[in-house]
C-alpha cells in the first residue's frame, strides 16, 4: 500500500551534526531525532505531500549503502517515530 | 551604609525598595527577623533603601501571618505577591527563607521578556556560563566558591536571557545553601557573610548569604553565554568534565526552564541560539579545588 504523508504543522529545526531538534509548533513540543540523513529530512519537511515511495526514494539516495531490508526496516522505524510524536499525519 | 533600623521601619510601614537586576522589589513586612537578614544580605544594592518613591515598582511583595489564627496559634507567616498567596503558610522562623523563595518566585512565574532557566549563571572575561541542575546537584556550593574565585556572580537560581538579543541579564542575589553545604563554605571562605539560618525547612537548613559587591555594582552588565555546563556532585568522584551534544543539552535546558512552553517558538529560537554559540559540557566533581580549577581552564570562544 502507498500511503500519503503531510507534517502536522510547521515546524523550526536546529542541526547539529547527525542530532537534529525539531520544534513542533502545532504541540508546542520539541523532540530530538538522531541519525536521519539529509535527504530524509529534506522530504518530510518540505511542506509538501509525499508518500511511502518518496520515502523510500528519499532514504535510498540517503543511504545507498543499506540492503534494501534493512532500508525497509528503516523506514518503517522511522514512520512509527514520526507518527507517533504526531509530526506527521496520514492523509 | 544603613541601619537595621531604617530597614525595620521601612518594612514595616511604606515598604522597603529593592533594586535587583532589572527588577524592584517593594517589600513589606512586620517580621523582625526579616529586617535584620535584609540589612545583612542586601547591604551593598543600590538604591535599594532610598526614597525612591517615584520608580516604578514590578513586585509588591509582603511576608505576614494570613491571619490571627496563623499569627498566634500556628505559628505561620506567608508570601504575597500584590496580594496572591503562592505558596501555604510556613513556620514563622523561615521567614528569611520565604521571601528569598518568594523573590523567585515573582521573577519566574511573571516575566516573559526572558527565556528563565532554573540555572546558577557566573561571568568571567565578558562570557557567561550557564549551569542547570537539579536540586542536590552542588550547584549552588560550586557557585558559591567560583564567585569567591574571581567569577561574577548573575545569579544563583535564575539564569535570564534575552529574547531579542540571547544576553544573560544579570539577577545578584543572596546564594542560598543548604545542609553540609553551609560549612562547606563556612570553612572554606570565612569573610564571607551569612544571613540568618532556617532550619527544619523542607529543604532541610537554608541560609542565604551575602553576594560579593563586584557583582552588585555590574549588575546592569549582561553578556554573551559562552559555555553550558551541566554539575553534579559525587562523592568521591573524579572530577570530570565531558562534552555533552548540543541536542541533549537543548533538550535538558528547555526541561530546567520556567517559561520555555509559554514563550513557544520564541523560546525554542533563543535555545538553539544559546547551544549554537556555546560549548556544553556536562561536569563531575567531588573536590571544589578541582572544580575551581576546571572552570579556570574553560577556553574561551574564538
Amino acid at each position: 500500500m502507498n500511503l500519503n504523508y503531510c507534517l502536522t504543522s510547521v515546524v523550526s529545526l536546529a542541526h547539529w551534526g547527525k542530532e537534529t531538534v525539531i520544534y513542533h509548533h502545532g504541540s508546542a513540543t520539541t523532540h530530538v531525532i538522531n541519525d536521519v540523513p539529509s535527504e530524509v529530512f529534506a522530504l518530510v519537511f518540505s511542506g509538501k505531500i509525499f508518500s511511502d515511495r518518496d520515502f523510500s526514494a528519499s532514504i535510498d539516495k540517503g543511504l545507498p549503502e543499506l540492503t534494501q531490508q534493512e532500508k525497509g526496516n528503516y523506514l518503517s522505524i522511522l514512520k512509527k517515530q514520526l507518527l507517533v510524536i504526531e509530526l506527521i499525519e496520514i492523509i | 551604609m544603613f541601619s537595621e533600623k531604617s530597614v525595620e521601619n521601612a518594612l514595616m510601614n511604606q515598604g522597603l525598595i529593592l533594586n535587583v537586576g532589572l527588577f524592584s522589589f517593594n517589600i513589606q513586612s512586620s517580621i523582625r527577623s526579616l529586617s535584620h537578614n535584609v540589612t545583612t544580605l542586601y547591604q551593598d544594592y543600590p538604591d535599594g533603601f532610598s526614597e525612591d518613591r517615584a520608580r516604578f515598582i514590578d513586585f509588591h511583595i509582603c511576608v505576614e501571618p494570613p491571619n490571627l489564627w496563623h499569627k498566634y496559634y500556628k505559628g505561620q507567616v506567608q508570601f504575597f505577591s500584590d496580594g496572591f498567596a503562592p505558596f501555604t503558610p510556613l513556620p514563622y522562623q523561615h521567614a528569611p527563607a520565604i521571601i528569598e523563595w518568594g523573590m523567585n518566585w515573582c521573577v519566574s512565574q511573571l516575566i516573559n521578556t526572558h527565556l528563565i532557566i532554573h540555572a546558577a549563571v557566573i561571568e568571567k572575561n565578558g562570557f557567561a556560563a550557564i549551569m542547570p541542575a537539579p536540586p542536590g546537584s552542588g550547584k549552588s556550593t560550586l557557585t558559591a566558591s567560583l564567585v569567591q574565585e574571581g567569577w561574577r556572580l548573575l545569579s544563583d537560581e535564575l539564569t535570564l536571557i534575552r529574547i531579542d538579543n540571547y544576553q544573560v541579564s544579570p539577577f545578584p542575589r543572596p546564594i542560598s545553601l543548604k545542609n553540609q553545604s553551609i560549612n562547606v563554605i563556612k570553612q572554606r571562605y570565612p569573610d564571607v557573610v551569612f544571613g540568618i539560618e532556617s532550619t527544619d525547612t523542607s529543604k532541610g537548613t537554608v541560609v542565604h548569604i551575602r553576594p560579593p559587591k563586584l557583582s552588585i555594582e555590574l549588575q546592569g552588565v549582561e553578556c554573551p553565554v559562552a559555555w553550558v555546563i551541566f554539575p553534579k556532585y559525587e562523592e568521591d568522584a573524579e572530577t570530570e568534565l565531558t562534552i555533552k551534544s548540543k541536542a541533549k543539552s537543548l533538550m535538558d535546558v528547555a526541561d530546567n526552564s520556567f517559561n520555555y512552553s509559554r514563550l513557544g517558538v520564541i523560546g525554542f529560537d533563543v535555545l538553539k541560539n544559546i547551544i549554537e554559540g556555546a560549548d556544553c559540557y556536562q561536569f563531575r566533581y567531588s573536590q571544589l579545588d578541582e572544580a575551581i580549577d576546571a572552570f579556570a581552564a574553560l577556553e574561551l570562544p574564538q
